[in-house]
C-alpha cells in the first residue's frame, strides 16, 4: 500500500501529469492514424526520453500505450477503417452504427468501454505484479530459464496452423541473443570481426526498424496503388457529422446504456485481462474472443448489423490488454506482446532492469509504471470523448505520406541518437528490411521479438543450471521448474493436440 | 512449380541454410559457448526441413507480391543506406531534408511546394528536439 502511495505521489507532480495527458493525446492521435500504432510511436520515441527525468519518460510512454487502441476505434468507426489492429472488430458493428446516425454515440461508448477495460487491466497489474515479483524471487536459474521457455512456449502455442513459422521466428531470434560477447567466457560469436557488434546488437535501434521503418516501407509498397481520396472524403463527412446539428453526440453513456452494456465490460474485460497476462495471445485473440462471447450470450442480437455490444466488447477487452501485458514484464521480465518488449529497452536506457527486481530495486518506478496506467484511462473518459468531439475529423485528414517523412526523421534521429554511431542507424534499417521480409513471407515477428529479448537471460541460466548439477535432469527435479516444463510442453503441443481436443469437447456437448 | 511456389520455398530453405551456417560457426567455439547456438541450430534445421515439406506438400500457393510496388520499397531502403552514408559526410538537417523529401516523392506526393516545405519543416522539428532539447550531438555541416 505505501509503494502504491509513492506512485501517486510521484504522479502527482504537475509536470509528470502533464505528460502524462501529452502521452494519452498522442497515443490517441496515433491509434487513430491508419498505419501508424502504439508500438511505432514507442520505438521512436525512446531515444527521445534519454534525456528526459524517468518519471516524465515513463509517464509518455505510458500515456501512449493506455490510449492507442481506444485511438483504433475512431476511423473504425467513422471510416470503417480500423486505426489499429485491435480495432478490426469494433468496426463489424461501429461502422453500421454510424450508418444508422449513431457514429458519435458509437464513439462515445468505445471510449468508455475503453476506460472501463483499462481501468480494470490496470487495478489487475497493481494488485497482481508485486506478488508475482515477490515469488519470482526465490527462483533460481532453472526456473529462470523454464520462464523464458514458457514465454516463448505461449507465443508458439497461440500460433495455430502456421506455428512453423513461429518456431522458425523464434529461432531466428534466439540466435540474435548469442551474437557478441559470450556472458559465460567472455569469447566474441558471431561478430563477423565488427567492434559495434561486441555488445550484441542493441535493442532500441532493432525495435526501431522493427516498427518504425517497416512501418514506411509497408506505406511505400502499397504507394501509388489506391489514387481515389476515399478517406479524406470520409474524413470530411466525419467532420460534417460532429459538426452537425443532429441528435447524434459525443457525450457519456447514459445510465440506461451503462446499466445495459455493464455485463459486456466485464466478461470483455475478464477475457482482456487474462490473455494479456499470458505472452503472445495478445489483442487480437481478446477482441475476437470477447466478440464471439457476446455472440454467444445474445444468440438473439444481429450482430454486424450494428450492435451496441459488438462495439462495447472489443473495446473493454483490446484496453484491458494493456495494463495486463505489463504484469508478466514487470514481475518476471517476461514481455506480454511487443509493445511491453519496447519498455524493456526504455527502463534499460534509464539504466533498471524488467523484472523482479524492478520492485526492489526501483520501487519507485515500479509503481509510478503501475499508478500510471490507472490514472491514464481515468484521464482518458474526458480526454476522448472532448477528442472524438474536436479533434478526431482534423487528425483523420494528414496526409499518411507528409507523416512517413515525419517517421523516418524520427526513426534516423532516435537510432543516431542511440550511442552517437551511425551503425546503429544501419542495424535501424537492417532490422527495418527484415522485418519487411518477415512480413512478405507472413513469419510472425512477435516470437521473434520475444525470444531475441529472452534469449541470453535463457542462455546464462541454462548454463549456470547444468554447471551446478551437470544434468538436464535439473528442469524436472525442481517442483517450480517442472510444473512450468509441463505448462510449456502444453503450450507448445496446443497447435496438434488442441483441435482433436476441442473436436472431442464438441461432440460431448452435443452428445450431452 | 509454379513461381508462387518457388517464392514459398524461399523462407524455409534460406532458415535451413542459416540454421547449417549456425551449426558450422559453433564449431570453432568451446563448449560452453557452443551449447546454446548449437541447440538453436538444430531447431531451425528441423523446423525449416518440416516447413520445406508441408510448403512443397501445399496445392495452392498465393502470389505474396501481387499488387506490390517492390521498386518503390527498393528506393526507399536505397534511399536510407545513402543517408546514412551522408550523414557525417553533410550533416544531419541536410541529410534529412534529402530524406524527407526523397521518401515523400517516392510514396507519390505530387505538390512540390508543400513537399520541400514538409522535408524542411520535418528535418527541423527533429533537429530541435534532438540536437537543442536532448543535446544529442547531431552531425552537422557548419555548426
Amino acid at each position: 500500500m505505501e509503494n502504491i502511495l509513492l506512485g501517486f505521489q510521484q504522479l502527482a507532480d504537475p509536470i509528470v501529469l502533464l505528460t502524462l495527458l501529452l502521452g494519452v493525446t498522442l497515443g490517441l492521435t496515433v491509434g487513430a492514424l491508419p498505419g501508424l500504432n502504439d508500438s511505432i510511436t514507442i520505438a521512436v520515441l525512446i531515444p527521445v526520453t534519454f534525456g528526459m527525468e524517468p518519471t516524465l519518460a515513463f509517464a509518455l510512454l505510458v500515456g501512449i500505450y493506455c490510449s492507442s487502441a481506444c485511438g483504433g476505434s475512431i476511423p473504425a468507426v467513422l471510416l470503417e477503417i480500423p486505426g489499429t489492429a485491435s480495432a478490426v472488430v469494433t468496426a463489424y458493428d461501429g461502422y453500421p452504427l454510424k450508418q444508422k446516425g449513431h457514429g458519435l454515440q458509437a464513439l462515445s461508448v468505445c471510449m468508455t468501454s475503453s476506460v472501463f477495460g483499462g481501468i480494470s487491466s490496470a487495478l489487475v497489474l497493481m494488485f497482481l505484479s508485486p506478488v508475482l515479483a515477490s515469488v519470482a524471487l526465490k527462483f533460481g536459474p532453472p526456473e529462470y530459464f523454464m520462464l523464458g521457455m514458457l514465454g516463448i512456449a505461449t507465443v508458439i502455442g497461440m500460433a495455430g496452423k502456421d506455428c512453423w513459422k513461429h518456431f522458425l521466428s523464434m529461432g531466428f531470434g534466439l540466435w540474435l541473443s548469442c551474437v557478441g560477447v559470450s556472458t559465460s567466457t567472455g569469447m566474441t560469436r558471431f561478430t563477423f570481426g565488427s567492434m559495434s557488434l561486441m555488445d550484441g546488437i542493441p535493442l532500441v535501434p532493432r525495435m526501431i526498424g522493427l516498427f518504425g521503418i517497416l512501418s514506411v516501407l509497408k506505406i511505400a509498397e502499397k504507394a501509388g496503388r489506391k489514387p481515389d481520396g476515399r478517406n479524406s472524403e470520409m474524413a470530411e463527412e466525419a467532420e460534417h457529422q460532429v459538426h452537425a446539428n443532429s441528435g447524434d453526440r459525443v457525450s457519456f453513456p447514459d445510465r440506461a446504456m451503462c446499466r445495459r452494456l455493464l455485463p459486456t465490460w466485464l466478461r470483455a474485460s475478464a477475457i482482456g485481462n487474462i490473455l494479456g497476462c499470458l505472452p503472445g495471445a495478445g489483442m487480437t485473440m481478446a477482441i475476437f474472443t470477447a466478440y464471439d462471447v457476446e455472440k454467444r450470450v445474445h444468440p438473439e442480437k444481429q450482430f454486424g448489423t450494428g450492435e451496441w455490444e459488438g462495439v462495447a466488447a472489443p473495446e473493454a477487452a483490446n484496453n484491458a490488454v494493456v495494463a495486463s501485458s505489463m504484469v508478466p514484464l514487470l514481475s518476471l521480465g517476461i514481455p506480454g506482446n511487443s509493445t511491453a518488449a519496447l519498455f524493456i529497452g526504455a527502463l534499460t536506457i534509464h539504466g533498471m532492469v524488467a523484472g523482479p527486481t524492478l520492485f526492489t530495486k526501483n520501487p519507485d518506478m515500479a509503481y509510478l509504471i503501475i499508478v500510471a496506467f490507472l490514472v491514464g484511462n481515468i484521464m482518458m473518459l474526458p480526454l476522448a470523448l472532448l477528442y472524438c468531439k474536436y479533434l478526431a475529423a482534423q487528425v483523420l485528414k494528414l496526409n499518411p505520406n507528409v507523416l512517413s517523412a515525419g517517421i523516418l526523421g524520427l526513426c534516423m534521429a532516435g537510432a543516431y541518437a542511440y550511442k552517437n554511431n551511425p551503425f546503429h542507424v544501419g542495424v535501424a534499417i537492417a532490422f527495418g528490411i527484415v522485418g519487411y521480409v518477415f512480413y512478405k513471407f507472413n513469419i510472425p515477428t512477435a516470437p521473434f521479438i520475444l525470444a531475441s529479448i529472452l534469449g541470453s537471460m535463457m542462455e546464462s541460466n541454462f548454463i549456470n543450471s547444468l554447471v551446478y548439477t551437470g544434468s538436464p535432469m535439473i528442469f524436472l527435479q525442481r517442483p517450480i521448474s517442472c510444473a512450468l516444463v509441463i505448462v510449456s510442453a502444453a503450450f507448445i503441443l496446443w497447435p496438434w493436440v488442441g483441435p482433436p481436443v476441442k473436436k472431442l469437447l464438441g461432440r460431448n456437448k452435443s452428445a450431452a | 512449380m509454379t513461381k508462387n511456389k518457388l517464392v514459398s520455398l524461399l523462407s524455409p530453405a534460406a532458415f535451413l541454410l542459416f540454421g547449417i551456417w549456425i551449426k558450422v560457426s559453433t564449431l570453432s567455439m568451446s563448449k560452453r559457448d557452443a551449447t546454446f547456438p548449437s541447440l538453436v541450430s538444430y531447431v531451425i534445421i528441423v523446423i525449416s526441413v518440416i516447413d520445406l515439406i508441408s510448403e512443397l506438400r501445399k496445392a495452392e500457393h498465393k502470389d505474396r507480391f501481387k499488387d506490390t510496388s517492390l521498386l518503390r520499397v527498393l528506393a526507399c531502403v536505397a534511399a536510407m543506406f545513402l543517408y546514412v552514408f551522408l550523414l557525417k559526410k553533410i550533416g544531419f538537417f541536410l541529410d534529412t531534408v534529402l530524406l524527407g523529401a526523397f521518401i515523400m516523392w517516392v510514396l507519390g506526393y505530387q505538390r512540390y511546394k508543400i513537399l520541400a516545405a514538409c522535408a524542411v519543416g520535418i528535418a527541423a522539428v527533429v533537429f530541435g528536439v534532438f540536437y537543442g532539447l536532448l543535446n544529442v550531438p547531431l552531425p552537422t555541416l557548419f555548426l
